[in-house]
């Protein structure tokens, strides 16, 4: 037991450096070539895959029922709504300008920015509330029907994002080298362009 | 041996192979009551057969992660095992609780609740076993070198454990209680278990490909972001029909759709390191079982799994012969050969002696994976017909039992067939005489 | 790599282009508030607020996430993603036209 048979090929020494060539030791398949760490856009591809099959089953629910949905959507507020995507928008722009705070080496001016940009956010989540709680008060729950069942899964997995969104940003500007404020700040990007395209398809069309 | 420590893995895969037997042999069974009804009726019943071949599925499986944990985490962590004598008195605590329980069955002790029959004192005897083995490689990955491998496998096995615990919360209310009820062996197989497979064959491949650790880690991460992305909220697929809200129906359907990525990419990823290692590895069997292991889970688990995930589509499909179809090539695919690939790689050291008959071996893998095959083609088709039957020109049960009748004396054969491949298998790793080494080959010189 | 992260400019103007076409889609989708909003949308207005949508992501994605600096394979893929959104929109509207 204790001696191996000296013919077993010694594969439990790590293998030398040269047997594979070593230049793509820096490759993710492509994903290094955008923004941020690689992982992240993991993560961002697979929350726009589930964004994008909830949003084409909204669209599918719609055809099953379009009256219902028309009717249920009246109880939305379009206007709220086009207002929360501007704060949206603007606390993107904050990101950027954070971004590029960190790439100029100006760790304070970056985590102003990055402040701006989760004030916003906060902004956008306060109003959230008031929707949801408009809603509620209207006696409007997650089980009326398939219209408010996927608005407040859509929307509230959008917020849960926003909340997520939020911790991050506080863990990159506590740990700000440009590689975590890029990350940090592609999720925040990516909750952004998910919500200018759950705002048309849910608030608007009909 | 690299170090003395790794050779308690051996008490385990004796264990698990030992389990295995008793497996299949209780699924053979179980697969001729379904032919003959009344088989065994009064000495053994179905219920108590059908509880033999899942439970000792999972405690085999367990116990084969366990070796596998107890094998590799030496080598990666490059130390000793933090107490070799702690893990043999968990192996036969663990081997004699699963016994019990065994026993405790066929003399018509159990608890009741489907899969998690366990009398109270065994599921403590569980806990009490993981809680050992969890300390013993704990402290051992605490002393030695950290990796990703060590790291990932680590976190899987701890959240194994962690969720065994909701096995101990029993509510009245029956959909609270199956609610809960998911989240150990679902929680398990969707989720953490995958980490360990991911994190296995990580190791496997870089132990037999050559290819760089910081190329394998990576797809590692990535395998395992993709698990638990879609795993955890993917496991809201059992919840269609319990009495849970309408949303698990949307949020189940999507999420578990998308359950068929981390398989597809650990499919991928072994045919992409093997190909880009290029290396002759001596062991081929092992290579072997790895890469079919991808395979078969990407179809066991992904596609058979996706084929009745979607929400309308389970509506009418739940319960039928198509989830027997799905668990079986599952189980099977992601699990059973994960276990079966590390077994084949490991015994040849732990033994001290070459990767010898490999032909046996690999006759093991093709005549169990093809019955395995034909057995979720059976179920299948079985399922299909009977879906159709039963769900949509409701017919009653029984009517529809005589009708799929046919499909399940093929899966009685292909159950007998499988039988032989494991005999062969089990030959091959433990019985058959070592051979006079010749005409080896050896990995490519690594200069 | 990154330069646009530098410059000022272009951030401000995808800032105000999506914020204007947000203003656009929301007058479009309620007539400016004369409109009766629980009439199914038509064709062009569907158009409008889709398109409105469907060029803020892009903008997002060039400009914010980078991926203007990034290979043609990536633009394609996320391309493809925001056409295959705006399908489902349109394929739901067409069949509610033709069902109901």
């Amino acid at each position: 037991m204790t001696q191996s048979v000296s013919s077993i090929p010694d594969d439990r020494q790590e293998p030398p450096e040269q047997d594979v060539p070593a230049t793509d030791s820096d490759s993710w398949g492509g994903l290094e070539t955008l923004p941020g760490h690689p992982l992240i856009w993991i993560l961002i591809l697979s929350e726009l895959v589930v964004f994008g099959a909830f949003l084409l089953g909204f669209s599918g629910a719609r055809v099953k029922d379009p009256t219902g949905f028309a009717i249920s959507q009246m109880q939305l507020d379009r206007v709220v709504g086009g207002i929360n995507t501007m704060v949206l928008l603007t606390s993107g722009l904050c990101a950027v300008f954070a971004t590029r705070a960190i790439r100029l080496g100006t760790v304070g001016h970056c985590r102003g920015w990055l402040l701006l940009t989760a004030l916003l956010g906060l902004v956008f989540l306060g109003v959230k509330i008031v929707e949801y709680k408009a809603k509620i008060d209207a006696g409007i729950s997650m089980e009326t029907n398939s219209f408010f069942t996927l608005y407040f899964l859509i929307t509230g997995f959008h917020a849960l994002h926003v909340v997520m969104g939020l911790g991050i940003l506080g863990i990159v500007a506590l740990r700000p080298l440009a590689v975590n404020i890029e990350t940090g700040v592609a999720f925040w990007h990516m909750i952004d362009l998910i919500w200018v395209l759950v705002f048309p398809v849910v608030y608007l069309v009909r | 041996m690299k170090y003395q420590s790794q050779k308690v893995a051996l008490y385990y895969i004796y264990g698990a192979l030992a389990l295995f037997v008793a497996q299949i042999l209780f699924g053979i069974v179980a697969g001729t009551v379904y032919v003959f009804p009344n088989f065994l009726s009064e000495v053994l019943p179905f219920n108590v057969i059908r509880m033999i071949h899942t439970n000792a599925l999972i405690v085999w499986l367990l116990m084969g992660y366990f070796g596998a944990t107890y094998y590799l985490l030496p080598e990666e962590c490059e130390t000793e095992l933090h107490s070799p004598k702690l893990a043999i008195i968990q192996f036969w605590l663990f081997m004699a609780a699963a016994a019990a329980a065994v026993v405790g069955y066929i003399l018509g002790y159990h608890e009741g609740r489907e899969f998690l029959e366990q009398p109270l004192y065994i599921k403590v005897g569980i806990v009490a076993v993981a809680l050992m083995f969890l300390y013993n490689t704990t402290l051992t990955l605490l002393k030695g070198r950290k990796t990703a491998i060590t790291n990932v496998l680590m976190l899987g096995l701890w959240l194994v454990a962690l969720l065994f615990l909701f096995a101990f919360y029993n509510p009245d209310n029956l959909s609270v209680d199956k609610m809960y009820w998911w989240y150990v062996v679902h929680l398990w197989v969707e989720g953490v278990w995958e980490l360990i497979m991911a994190s296995i064959l990580a190791f496997l491949m870089i132990k037999m490909t050559g290819v760089d650790r910081e190329v394998i880690e990576k797809w590692l991460y990535v395998m395992v972001s993709l698990t638990l992305f879609s795993g955890i909220l993917g496991t809201g697929h059992h919840y269609y029909w319990i009495g849970t809200p309408g949303y698990w129906q949307w949020v189940g359907s999507i999420f578990s759709t998308l359950e068929i990525v981390p398989f597809f990419a650990m499919v991928v990823f072994c045919f992409y390191m093997v190909w880009k290692g290029g290396r002759d590895h001596p062991n081929k069997a092992a290579l072997l079982w790895a890469l079919g292991c991808s395979v078969m889970a990407f179809f066991g688990g992904g596609v058979w799994g996706f084929m009745h995930t979607l929400s309308s589509v389970n509506y009418y499909s739940h319960g039928t012969q198509v989830t027997a179809a799905h668990g079986h090539l599952a189980f099977y695919g992601a699990y059973v050969m994960l276990n079966l690939a590390i077994f084949t790689y490991a015994l040849p050291y732990l033994r001290g002696r070459e990767p010898y008959n490999q032909q046996l071996n690999m006759w093991g893998f093709w005549i169990l994976t093809s019955a395995m095959s034909f057995m979720t083609f059976t179920l299948t088709f079985a399922g299909v017909v009977q879906t159709h039957l039963q769900r949509v020109l409701g017919m009653n049960y029984m009517e529809v039992q005589d009708q799929i009748a046919l499909f399940y004396w093929m899966r009685l054969g292909s159950g007998l067939v499988a039988g032989v491949g494991v005999i062969l298998i089990i030959w091959s790793l433990l019985v058959a005489p070592r051979k006079a080494p010749v005409k080896r080959r050896m990995a490519q010189p690594a200069e | 790599m990154m330069d646009h992260h530098l410059s000022i400019r272009p951030a401000l103007l995808v800032w105000a282009l999506t914020s204007g076409a947000t203003l656009l889609s929301v007058m479009t989708a309620t007539g400016g508030g004369h409109a009766d909003v629980s009439h199914m949308l038509g064709l062009g207005a569907t158009a409008v607020v889709m398109l409105a949508g469907t060029v803020k992501a892009w903008l997002i994605l060039q400009y914010y996430l980078g991926l203007g600096q990034s290979g043609g394979a990536w633009r394609g893929l996320f391309a493809a993603f925001l056409i295959i959104i705006s399908a489902g929109v349109f394929i739901a509207q067409f069949l509610i036209g033709i069902l109901y």
